[in-house]
């Protein structure tokens, strides 16, 4: 999926209709995934549905985009599947999912250390990967340029 | 009173620095604390400053066990990019790497297992029939590490022996029947020293979302090659060992029977690779991909490994995303050497079999 091929949806109703993945929901299998963008997505009820489905998270990309924003890509696995839900910070922030999905929490620290983008409602950001007195964002291009 | 232990980042448990800090009530541990980041180099954002046939080099040196694995993901991402089909020859080609590798990479943890349990013959042995394992790999690629097999479109080398891979796979398995699954399966020094320790349960498994030998040691079958075919894994008879203890011992089973699992599927390899090219044109090294985004994952020796290229056009990604297997089952650790005795900690984490080189990338 290129940035933004997939037709944006409004908004995501998390009940089991959504996992017939209909093109007409904003799905679209691409590339080795379902991919669905919708304009606004609410992580923290996507991670409780998923769960609730028995799916597995399995990691958020992170992808640097114009005016310091930050592109995230959740990707599922349900039953072999990879699902995948693609949106975009709100002044670098976008809300935590550590609480409820476990595996979340090393993902969050890494994407806060490479892009700097703050996890809201988390209790710590304890450093992962980056040494003491690198700056969070060292994969900004900006930060990053040698 | 508790005290703390700190561990590592350089200890005699494993070669690869990471630190544990341990807080113990006397020989108990109560709390356990992980540190990673030593090996970090920054892979992924090394990867957007190189075109894509510079980029396989680099992510085969983000593991040094199961490199084939990464340069293999890597490829079949930008192969879906492309819309490219890999000559048939080129899959089982890519198969035979990955179970071979596989092979290794098990029989290593299993020698490394043994030294930690005190069975210092068993190390010996089974370092022995790595090798065999390390020269075949040799024999094929020209390489013991990383090997340079993939490209874009296929394989750079052909298997021209598969005689010879067959009489490496009889040797093994005469071992693993006649030595090392009896002794990892019954043996009572093995199972005294492993039962019962380190257990996670399924749920926790599940709730961090652990993959490979150590979430199939936990109950959760779960393994690509059968649940997410790729490459001609559904071509293939092949079983999935899955134990239900969740503790060391069950970890060690799975991996002697993947073992086994991986002669069966070699022996189906060299019987059925067909003749034909290895692999198809794509103008490398000046390739340029099309804008868009693909992502591909397999089944390493460790579990799953996940990759997503983002492309722009040009003949330098924009982004590449790794997630390693060690990546998501490490935090495991701090639950489950909670409540074990202090002596069973190295052999704990061992049994997780980490990866730090590529954890942290």
């Amino acid at each position: 999926m290129s940035e933004g091929v997939v037709m944006p949806v409004r908004e995501l109703r998390f009940d089991t209709s959504l996992l017939e993945l209909r093109a007409e929901d904003g799905w679209e299998e691409k590339n080795g995934s379902w991919w669905v963008a919708p304009e606004t997505l609410d992580p923290r009820a996507m991670t409780r549905f998923m769960l609730a489905q028995d799916a597995r998270f399995v990691t958020v990309t992170a992808i640097e985009r114009e005016g310091g924003e930050t592109g995230l890509a959740y990707h599922w696995d349900l039953k072999g599947a990879i699902l995948t839900f693609s949106t975009q910070t709100h002044e670098n922030k976008f809300p935590s999912i550590s609480d409820l999905c476990p595996a979340a929490d090393w993902l969050e620290r890494e994407t806060y250390e490479y892009f700097s983008v703050e996890f809201t409602g988390r209790t710590s950001n304890k450093q992962l990967m980056l040494r003491p007195g690198l700056e969070a964002g060292l994969n900004r291009r900006q930060i990053g340029k040698p | 009173m508790s005290y703390r232990i700190p561990i590592g980042p350089f200890h005699p448990a494993l070669e690869e620095p990471y630190k544990l800090d341990l807080v113990c009530e006397g020989e108990t541990v109560r709390e356990a604390e992980l540190h990673v980041g030593f090996n970090f180099r920054n892979i992924e954002y090394l990867a957007e400053r190189r075109n894509y046939q510079q980029v396989i080099s680099l992510v085969e040196r983000v593991c040094g066990i199961c490199s084939n694995v990464h340069s293999v993901t890597f490829c079949m991402t930008v192969e879906r990019l492309l819309g490219l089909e890999v000559p048939e020859r080129a899959q089982y080609i890519r198969v035979a790497m990955a179970e071979l590798e596989r092979l290794h990479s098990h029989i290593l943890w299993a020698g490394i297992a043994a030294k930690l349990i005190g069975f210092k013959t068993m190390f010996m042995s089974c370092f022995a029939m790595r090798e065999k394992v390390m020269d075949m790999l040799e024999a094929i690629s020209g390489n013991r590490v990383n090997y340079g097999m993939n490209c874009i479109g296929g394989v750079v080398r052909d298997m021209s022996d598969p005689g010879a891979i067959l009489g490496v796979v009889d040797a093994i398995e005469k071992e693993l029947v006649g030595s090392i699954i009896p002794v990892f399966t019954t043996n009572s020094t093995v199972r005294d020293r492993c039962a019962g320790i380190g257990v996670l349960t399924n749920e926790q498994a599940k709730s961090m979302g652990i993959v490979g030998p150590l979430a199939r040691a936990s109950g959760v079958a779960q393994d690509l090659r059968r649940d997410a075919p790729y490459l001609v894994y559904d071509r293939l008879e092949f079983d999935v060992p899955v134990q239900t203890d969740g503790d060391v011992r069950a970890r060690l089973v799975v991996r002697a029977l993947e073992l086994l699992e991986s002669c069966r599927i070699l022996r189906q390899v060299m019987r059925d690779m067909p003749e034909g090219p290895i692999a198809v044109s794509t103008g490398a090294p000046r390739l340029k991909v099309p804008a868009g985004t693909a992502v591909a994952r397999i089944e390493a020796p460790r579990g799953e490994v996940f990759y997503s290229v983002t492309a722009n056009g040009t003949d330098i990604p924009q982004r590449v995303k790794v997630r390693t297997p060690t990546f998501a089952n490490m935090p495991s650790m701090q639950w489950a050497v909670v409540g074990a005795q202090l002596a069973d900690a190295p052999l704990i984490q061992a049994s997780i079999d980490p990866c730090y080189s590529c954890t942290d990338r």
